[in-house]
């Protein structure tokens, strides 16, 4: 059963150009997308800075309201609730964000930040005890409560992070770069914790990342994200096998590997921001495969084999 | 985080030669009838006009006697006592009114921040000596009425520099963590807010006692601050005043008192400042 859905979701900016005579640029962040996310299910979802990612994750939050489009979160919509009005749902949809070093407190005690959410839900009942469970859980030395969180190094942070959002033991955790910042071990032991609690609880993740190997390794399936759009989406496994989109293809090729001969599909150009009308797919302007109906229409999500979609018209 | 604060005070110099100037004025205030020989209200004709120590005066009043007989040391030192006093309540006063209204305004933002930006704006507009006049004239020369008009003349001081701060704070990323996780104002405004504010708020605080010092001064020379019948430095400014072309040092010694502390006030409260910079300083981050 769906536990998230989202229907045709888009987010624009709308940015003040100046001059004399004002006007307004449309940004085109989050140009409809579709998702389904199953109870106890974790998505991987890849693409460059600057794709919409980390801003379809903050709408899905409810940090943004989305422009148009629904956001269905246990069989409610909850798309214009303000999110001060999520009232029972709102502990069960949490989000941790990229950078661990703003997004703890920096002058309050470890325990502190790990239990405050906690005092708003009445479930503190021994700030003490709980805090050093909380730390337990997640690996790390119950010492730690005492301490600041600038005396820890970023994976350790990012730890407290996940741990203050584990704490309310929530249905679904956006989980926005939250390896990005941190080195390779820092990673792994984040990714194990991840895997753990989500074996125990059921958690359900939409992890957004641009490093596809690092997403390949805890989501069952994998969407592609580009200017905006959903490009490709498949199983983890098939996707990264047999990936079908032009951009995904050259988005796995660009992994370093541990091999003499890696060699990445060069791609043209820079991701361009998704300002204006856009008229065409979203990858024309880099595609090696581009076609005269490229710059015309943009091709729908088609599924060309059991669960695998790609947006191209290559296989339409 | 109070220990935190007195190592980082420690390991400013500007911050650690207010500090100890403030200490050193408070315990001579806690202290002042040990301190001086004599009573400050006590006139003594006989010996009115002594000099100080170095220009032929004696150690019998180290520091000379005014036109009245009445020893300079013990009525400086007794003088420390009601102005620090005023000092401490105008600023907390100023602190309790102020700090809430910024907060308030900084945070929830929309209609509460126009008011409040509404009252800073129109505060700022009005001269504060010409305010601080009317309110006194409105309720009586007394000291406790100099501290009320301190009060509401400057709580816009710390309701303007909180609001700006808290604007900041309110982007901050860990308090959006605590929004998307549901936490209401008061948890926020308590617990992500207030211990990052906290640092600003002290610079401000010292910095107001200065000013409250300066104000009594300014106002008692007017005949408009303490009452005539309490020892403050700017009851005895305004008294050394008539006789000032032929004796100079009944003004001289409370001038330099009120320097010396509002000069090292300031000191304090620049390297609070810059105590509390992350840019200057690791020590609280």
């Amino acid at each position: 059963m769906a536990l998230l859905e989202l229907i045709d979701v888009k987010k624009y900016f709308y940015e003040a150009v100046g001059g004399l005579i004002g006007s307004t640029k449309v940004i085109r962040a989050v140009d409809g997308v579709d998702l389904t996310i199953d109870r106890g299910e974790i998505l991987g979802l890849v693409g460059e800075s600057g794709c919409g990612k980390t801003t379809l994750g903050r709408t899905i939050v409810r940090m943004y309201e989305p422009t148009s489009g629904k956001i269905i979160f246990e069989g409610k919509d909850i798309s214009h609730l303000p999110p001060k009005k999520l009232g029972g749902l709102r502990k069960d949809l949490l989000i941790v964000f990229q950078d661990p070093s703003t997004s703890l407190n920096p002058r309050r005690k470890i325990k502190d930040v790990l239990t405050t959410p906690l005092l708003q839900y009445g479930m503190l009942y021994d700030k003490e005890k709980q805090a050093r469970e909380l730390l337990l859980e997640v690996g790390l030395s119950p010492e730690y409560a005492e301490k600041y969180p600038f005396e820890l190094g970023g994976g350790e942070q990012q730890l407290i992070a996940t741990a203050r959002a584990l704490a309310l033991n929530p249905k679904f955790i956006v989980l926005d770069e939250i390896t990005s910042s941190l080195d390779i071990p820092a990673q792994a032991r984040l990714l194990n914790l991840l895997r753990k609690i989500h074996e125990e609880r059921k958690t359900s993740y939409l992890y957004i990342s641009h490093d596809i190997s690092v997403v390949r390794c805890i989501s069952k399936n994998i969407a592609v994200m580009y200017l905006g759009k959903i490009v490709e989406m498949a199983a983890s496994d098939e996707l990264v096998e047999n990936p079908l989109h032009p951009y995904t293809k050259a988005l796995i090729s660009a992994i370093p590997l541990l091999d003499a001969e890696w060699k990445p599909i060069p791609l043209k150009g820079e991701i361009q921001r998704a300002i204006g009308e856009l008229k065409g797919c979203v990858f024309k302007e880099r595609c090696p495969f581009q076609k005269p109906i490229c710059l015309e229409e943009c091709p729908p999500l088609k599924e060309v084999s059991k669960n695998h979609w790609v947006r191209c018209h290559l296989y339409l | 985080m109070l220990w935190l604060m007195l190592r980082a005070i420690a390991g400013n110099h500007r911050a650690l030669f207010g500090f100890t100037i403030l200490l050193i004025y408070i315990i001579i205030a806690i202290f002042a009838p040990l301190i001086s020989a004599y009573d400050p209200l006590s006139t003594d004709m006989d010996h009115a006009y002594l000099p100080p120590v170095g220009l032929g005066g004696t150690f019998e009043h180290p520091l000379g006697t005014d036109g009245l007989g009445r020893d300079l040391l013990s009525r400086l030192v007794h003088s420390a006592r009601i102005d620090l006093i005023i000092a401490f309540l105008a600023a907390t006063g100023a602190a309790i009114v102020g700090i809430p209204a910024g907060i308030l305004a900084g945070y929830l933002g929309g209609k509460v921040n126009r008011v409040v930006q509404a009252l800073t704006d129109a505060w700022l507009s009005f001269p504060h000596v010409v305010f601080a006049i009317v309110l006194i004239a409105a309720l009586g020369v007394r000291w406790i009425n100099l501290v009320i008009a301190i009060t509401v003349i400057d709580w816009t001081r710390f309701a303007r520099v909180i609001r700006g701060e808290v604007f900041g704070i309110r982007e901050k990323e860990f308090v959006k963590v605590a929004e998307t996780m549901g936490l209401s104002n008061l948890l926020i405004i308590t617990s992500e807010v207030i211990p990052n504010v906290l640092p600003t708020i002290l610079v401000v605080y010292t910095l107001e006692l200065g000013i409250a010092i300066s104000v009594e001064a300014l106002m008692s020379f007017v005949g408009l601050g303490v009452e005539p019948a309490i020892v403050s430095w700017g009851n005895m400014i305004a008294e050394g005043m008539s006789y000032i072309r032929t004796c100079w040092w009944p003004v001289v010694f409370p001038v330099l008192a009120i320097m010396i502390i509002i000069l090292a006030l300031n000191a304090l409260g620049d390297g609070l400042r810059e105590i509390v910079d992350p840019r200057t300083s690791r020590v609280l981050r």
